[in-house]
């Protein structure tokens, strides 16, 4: 007998039963529509990230204390290095195939002026050169300037977001904001940064390090950013910034690093390794979901094959051998999962380009998380419906003509 | 020789108890013959007719249906014969209720393997055979019990079986009814059809050309009519 012929069977059947097939796949489909959703975002995520770090250039990298923690013990064994300082800043500053380097501590404070208050901005203590590297560009004033750094002014430049809650319009230059219980005077406003993943990337102010240091202490999260002169010294600048820090550090010849040097293709690859266990999780929890839905189906399809006693006598005394019934069952419970995970997709992808849309939190659906899904849905059904089917197929089509 | 039986048994096993529900038959029945099986319940011929129609299989003795010894044939196999030589027509009807009178008479042509097309011609001669071709979309519940039998009729003619077997094919049906049914397999039968009928109405019996009279699992009697069994 012809698979299609098969599918008409099993199609039929379901129609038969719509409510209830449609509550049976019900499973699959959020299911598979949570699982093809959180793909989408974890791959839109990736996506994201690498631009990211491959906008911040292969031309800056970050000296700290700890480099990327996976295990308890590393972490505590991080815990006992000895901080970074300015003065290593300084002595970075000398190496040869370095252009800028800036220090930098930063915490989260509140800003206020008279009633208006902006909450949990990213205060960051730093040097002139930060302004220098990167992204940073002025909308009003001026940076931090060196004279700031080393006369420990209590001056500030406020993110565009800062400024636009505090002065509601008003001209910040020159006035005063209280940055946690300080005064500091506005000399700068930032030109808008836009969003990431929907976080604000204009809720922060800089101060000079040197002040930030006076006020809230030294921090021990001191991190060093980096500038190489062109590209073609990346690797040198990082050499001679190595062996600098080792020396200051008291590191001895054949000893590791007590250190880190973070660049983008580090942070990219450690994003990449906490992603896939996310995915691993992910697939888990989703082969989980499937799995009681399988269950579901199994128990709908024993319902249906009792249901069908008659039917089963009737096709057996016609002529349907035993494979022939173990097949029509067979292609029920798959159709019947089939059609979830088609559903499930649609509802996923839906939900993935939705709250793209709505939130602006990056999503990228992928063909092979798709294909995968209305596989991986379809095998669900035919390994929970051998059970249902293989009774079915057993039947006595004698008992099953009397079956009442 | 169409049905060649010999010492055929059937015991079952109910509990701790034996019962034995044919205690060695033996009878021939040849092409186109119109055989009535009667009997009282419990008189075995259920089992003779599930026998003869291939749903079940003796505990002892042999059936040759056509020269094929089906009484040691696996499940599979006799659904193969099932399905090529024995047409049935039950009491209650059978047909698919969500399914029309065409794709019900097409059902055992699906199973032969038949390709759609070939299918539908079979069946709509089928079902033209037996008065319906203008109802051949229409359901068994759009359908009146005579011709929800008529449907089932077609289902087992067409795959020109070997033996039409029909279970009290009259019991659900009014005796106006019943009447229009047995005309039907009067036809079938001058058609050359062999068909055996199991039924305790003596004057549907006395219709046919042949009474086999079963009791407690033994041939009570079997009896040919006078007018002979070859088609008039």
């Amino acid at each position: 007998m012809m698979l299609t012929e098969q599918v008409r069977i099993g199609l039929s059947a379901l129609r038969m039963n719509r409510g209830r097939a449609g509550l049976t796949m019900l499973g699959v489909v959020i299911g598979l529509a949570a699982v093809i959703a959180l793909v989408s975002f974890m791959q839109g995520l990736n996506r994201y990230v690498e631009g990211l770090f491959g906008e911040m250039g292969s031309l800056t990298f970050v000296v700290q204390k700890a480099g990327i923690v996976t295990d308890l013990d590393a972490y505590l064994e991080s815990l006992q290095r000895k901080d970074f300082t300015i003065e290593d800043a300084n002595a970075i500053k000398g190496c040869r195939h370095v252009e800028f380097v800036s220090p930098t501590v930063a915490g989260l404070r509140s800003v206020k002026r008279g009633r208006y208050r902006a909450k949990d901005v990213w205060v960051t203590g730093t040097t002139s050169d930060f302004g220098l590297m990167g992204d940073t560009e002025m909308d009003q004033g001026r940076y931090i300037s060196e004279v700031d750094v080393s006369h420990r002014r209590a001056i500030c430049v406020l993110g565009s977001e800062v400024a636009e809650k505090v002065f509601r319009g008003e001209d910040p230059l020159g006035e005063w904001v209280r940055v946690g219980a300080h005064r500091f005077k506005v000399v700068g406003v930032e030109k808008e940064r836009g969003s990431i993943l929907g976080f604000s990337q204009d809720s922060r102010v800089a101060i000079p390090i040197t002040t930030y240091e006076k006020i809230f202490g030294r921090r021990s999260d001191l991190s060093i950013t980096v500038q190489a002169v062109d590209q073609e010294q990346m690797d040198l600048a990082m050499e001679e910034v190595t062996r600098v820090m080792r020396r200051r550090r008291g590191v001895a010849g054949d000893e590791p690093n007590d250190f880190a040097i973070l660049t983008s293709d580090v942070l990219v690859s450690a994003w990449k390794a906490l992603s896939s266990g996310a995915l691993i999780a992910l697939v888990g929890v989703g082969a989980i979901a499937l799995g009681v839905a399988g269950i579901g189906i199994m128990n709908i399809m024993l319902v249906s094959v009792r249901e069908r006693t008659r039917e089963i006598g009737l096709r057996k005394a016609l002529g349907a051998t035993r494979g022939d019934i173990l097949r029509q069952f067979l292609v029920e419970s798959g159709l019947l999962c089939l059609i979830g995970g088609l559903v499930g997709v649609v509802v996923g992808v839906t939900l993935a380009r939705l709250i793209t849309w709505r939130f602006h939190f990056p999503s990228a659906v992928s063909l092979g998380a798709v294909v995968v899904g209305l596989f991986v849905a379809l095998s669900v059904g035919l390994f929970f419906g051998i059970f249902p089917a293989g009774r079915a197929a057993k039947m006595d089509p004698i008992h099953c003509l009397r079956y009442e | 020789m169409l049905i060649e039986i010999s010492d055929l048994a059937k015991t079952y096993e109910v509990g701790l108890e034996r019962v034995h529900a044919l205690r060695g038959i033996s009878l021939s029945i040849e092409a186109n013959e119109y055989v009535a099986v009667m009997g009282p319940s419990g008189s075995g011929k259920s089992t003779l007719m599930n026998i003869l129609g291939c749903l079940d299989t003796p505990t002892g003795g042999r059936y040759r249906l056509e020269n094929t010894l089906v009484s040691s044939l696996s499940d599979d196999e006799l659904a193969r014969i099932r399905n090529r030589k024995i047409g049935f027509v039950f009491q209650t009807f059978n047909l698919l209720p969500r399914a029309d009178a065409l794709h019900n008479v097409e059902l055992p042509l699906v199973y032969a393997g038949m390709s759609p097309t070939e299918r539908r011609e079979r069946a709509l001669a089928a079902l033209e055979s037996v008065g319906l071709s203008d109802r051949s979309h229409h359901r068994p519940n759009e359908l009146s019990g005579g011709q929800r039998q008529r449907v089932a009729i077609a289902r087992a003619l067409v795959n020109r079986p070997s033996i039409i077997l029909a279970d009290e094919p009259t019991g659900n049906l009014d005796s106006t009814t019943g009447e229009e049914i047995l005309t039907v397999f009067r036809r079938l039968h001058t058609m050359g059809n062999t068909i055996i009928i199991v039924t305790h109405e003596a004057y549907i019996a006395e219709q046919t050309h042949r009474i086999i009279r079963l009791l407690d699992g033994r041939i009570e009697e079997d009896h040919t009519l006078s007018t002979s069994s070859t088609p008039s």
